[in-house]
């Protein structure tokens, strides 16, 4: 790792540096190095911003602002009055490990075009490396909270009731105003509409909405989930850890053998824990996939993934395995888009085994659950005999799991923590931590008086 | 946001330090010379350091954008019909000056350290799973 620390050696901005008229101070260095050479006219130290976008997207388009469907907050999006609403996501580094961009030329197009002096291929830098994204976005998501909490859920109404009765949507109405088609469309796929006269009128429908979630999920999983996802929640969570590393520094112990033959898992999935840990350790992990900037990322979760060395025993049955990949892309989903008190419900009818609206659309997940119920069994019994064997350890076993878990996700700040330090550390400090001092003089032993010398 | 005709393409490098100073910078040949590896792989020296990194390609139909706010602002005409609902971007009273956005640049490819977990996945993983979410049923 390099660390740039002062901008006044920099090779890169030495012909800068040459133009500019006073050499300032080194403490100042960052503010004022920013002023020298302005030829693109920016003011001094604005970062430009990176944007990934669809390349549909019109220079009509405008960043809005919309509530979040999570948590009531507004959150930038992009809308093109043609090509759509886009979320917009920010992708960052963690702080400890920085980055910076360099904006260079295109070297392929060097040789046919000049560009004009003060473009930004000429070089630009921005200190802090981020880009954003902007994807496509489904606007029922920002209307569901709309629709879903007017009180009166059993009466038609029409769009514009709707948007009008409540306060918080932001450019809701703005967008409403250039594509009318385009919120209908939305407020379509999660609601019974009805035409009354030449208005249409819309009913929040529980189930379409479900559907629609369902449908979503089920294409994440036809495309395959993410490479990282995958690996986290379906490959891990669903194949046995051997039990060394269980949580704390539990001994060796009879579970071993008990679990090797059975398929543990680690508890990022276990149904028979509460959906809130679940959900939240999706959105924490997802977090730092991602980079999404959400509020859950800092909530607690269940640390055992990232301790547990896996390795692979039985092959989970392919059914299973798919059942899980789309609970996690409905489960990612619901954490995601919509406010926590709807995707626990919307999760509960999900998976109660006799859901009632139309049976055939939605998933019969039982199979999964009575594997993962299973598991859950076989793990707390496999806890409990480590807790009984432990010596070391006087609580008893009921209330271990809390504790267990506050201890592991204790044990995962520290090593996280230390980790942070030990980059943070200089590379002189290390390679002097490595010298053999062990004949050399204290540093005490220069200080004192000669008292032999003189003698 | 306003797109600007200038064609400008530069390319994003993601370097693996914090070089503090935002602004502009003359990248020259001679301090900043990635070349392409045989292993698709590209190697800048910066500083004497030897940096790799791998080339990340835009997916398809998407651009990357480099955005700059500029001085200008327009006034939206607002018909009076839709004046009462309107909120703007900036400020909510009506007309509102809207902030221009200009687009300085546009890249295709950023080359990024090959340890960066995060960044890739942003381009690689994110858009399509994004995509697969959202689209229309």
């Amino acid at each position: 790792m390099v660390q740039t620390r002062s901008t006044s050696s920099s090779p890169v901005k030495k012909s800068n540096k040459a133009a500019a008229p006073p050499p300032p101070p080194p403490s100042l260095c960052s503010g004022t190095s920013a002023t020298t050479v302005d030829k693109l006219k920016t003011p001094p130290g604005e970062p430009l911003q990176l944007v990934i976008a669809p390349s549909n997207v019109s220079s009509n388009a405008r960043f809005i602002s919309l509530t979040s469907p999570v948590d009531a907050t507004p959150k930038r999006h992009l809308f093109c009055p043609s090509a759509g609403v886009f979320e917009l996501t920010i992708v960052n580094v963690p702080k400890h490990d920085p980055r910076s961009i360099l904006f260079a030329l295109d070297d392929a197009l060097e040789g046919t075009k000049r560009t004009q002096p003060g473009a930004v291929s000429n070089g630009y830098i921005n200190k802090n490396a981020e880009y954003v994204t902007a994807t496509p976005y489904d606007l029922s998501f920002t209307l569901l909270p709309v629709v879903a909490d007017s009180g009166k859920s059993n009466l038609f109404q029409s769009l514009d009731d709707f948007l009008d009765s409540n306060d918080e949507i932001y450019d809701l109405g703005y967008i409403a105003q250039k594509s009318r088609a385009l919120v209908e469309e939305a407020a379509e796929a999660i609601c019974d509409s009805l035409e009354a006269g030449d208005e249409k009128m819309y009913r929040y429908s529980q189930e379409k909405t479900i559907k629609l979630i369902l449908r979503k999920a089920q294409r994440v999983c036809e495309n395959g989930l993410p490479a990282s996802l995958e690996e986290k929640f379906v490959t891990r969570a669903l194949e046995a850890p051997i039990l060394s590393v269980k949580r704390e520094e539990s001994t060796i112990s009879i579970s071993k053998t008990e679990s090797q033959d059975s398929i543990d898992s680690t508890d990022a999935s276990t149904p028979s824990d509460s959906f809130d840990s679940q959900s939240s350790a999706a959105s924490a992990a997802l977090s730092v996939v991602f980079s999404e900037s959400s509020a859950t990322s800092t909530s607690t979760s269940t640390s055992t993934v990232t301790t547990a060395p896996t390795i692979p025993s039985d092959p989970v049955s392919e059914d299973i395995k798919s059942l899980q990949r789309l609970l996690i892309a409905f489960k990612f989903i619901t954490a995601s888009y919509l406010s926590p008190t709807l995707s626990k419900t919307f999760l509960t009818v999900l998976q109660s085994p006799s859901s009632p609206p139309s049976p055939p659309a939605l998933i019969d997940f039982t199979p999964l659950t009575a594997h993962l119920t299973h598991l859950s069994t076989l793990r707390a019994q496999a806890a409990a005999s480590a807790d009984l064997s432990s010596f070391t350890r006087k609580r008893g076993s009921l209330e271990d799991d809390d504790e267990a878990e506050a201890r592991a996700e204790k044990k995962r700040r520290l090593e996280e923590e230390e980790k942070r330090k030990k980059l943070n550390t200089s590379r002189g400090v290390k390679d002097l931590a490595k010298v053999d001092v062990k004949r050399m003089k204290k540093m005490s032993a220069f200080f004192q008086p000669k008292v032999k010398a003189k003698a | 946001m306003s797109k600007s005709s200038s064609s400008d393409n530069s390319i994003v490098n993601i370097v693996p330090c914090r070089i503090n100073h935002t602004g502009t910078s003359k990248v020259t040949k001679r301090y900043w010379q990635p070349r392409s590896e045989t292993d698709g792989t590209e190697t800048a020296y910066f500083r004497g350091r030897r940096l790799r990194g791998r080339v990340i390609n835009m997916p398809e139909k998407y651009t990357g954008l480099v955005l700059r706010t500029s001085a200008k602002t327009i006034i939206e005409p607002t018909s009076p019909a839709v004046q009462d609902e309107d909120e703007d971007d900036e400020e909510p009273e009506l007309p509102v000056p809207i902030k221009v956005i200009e687009q300085v640049s546009n890249f295709d490819k950023m080359i990024l350290p090959p340890a960066d977990d995060t960044m890739v996945k942003g381009v690689e993983e994110w858009i399509a799973f994004a995509e697969a979410i959202h689209k229309p049923a």
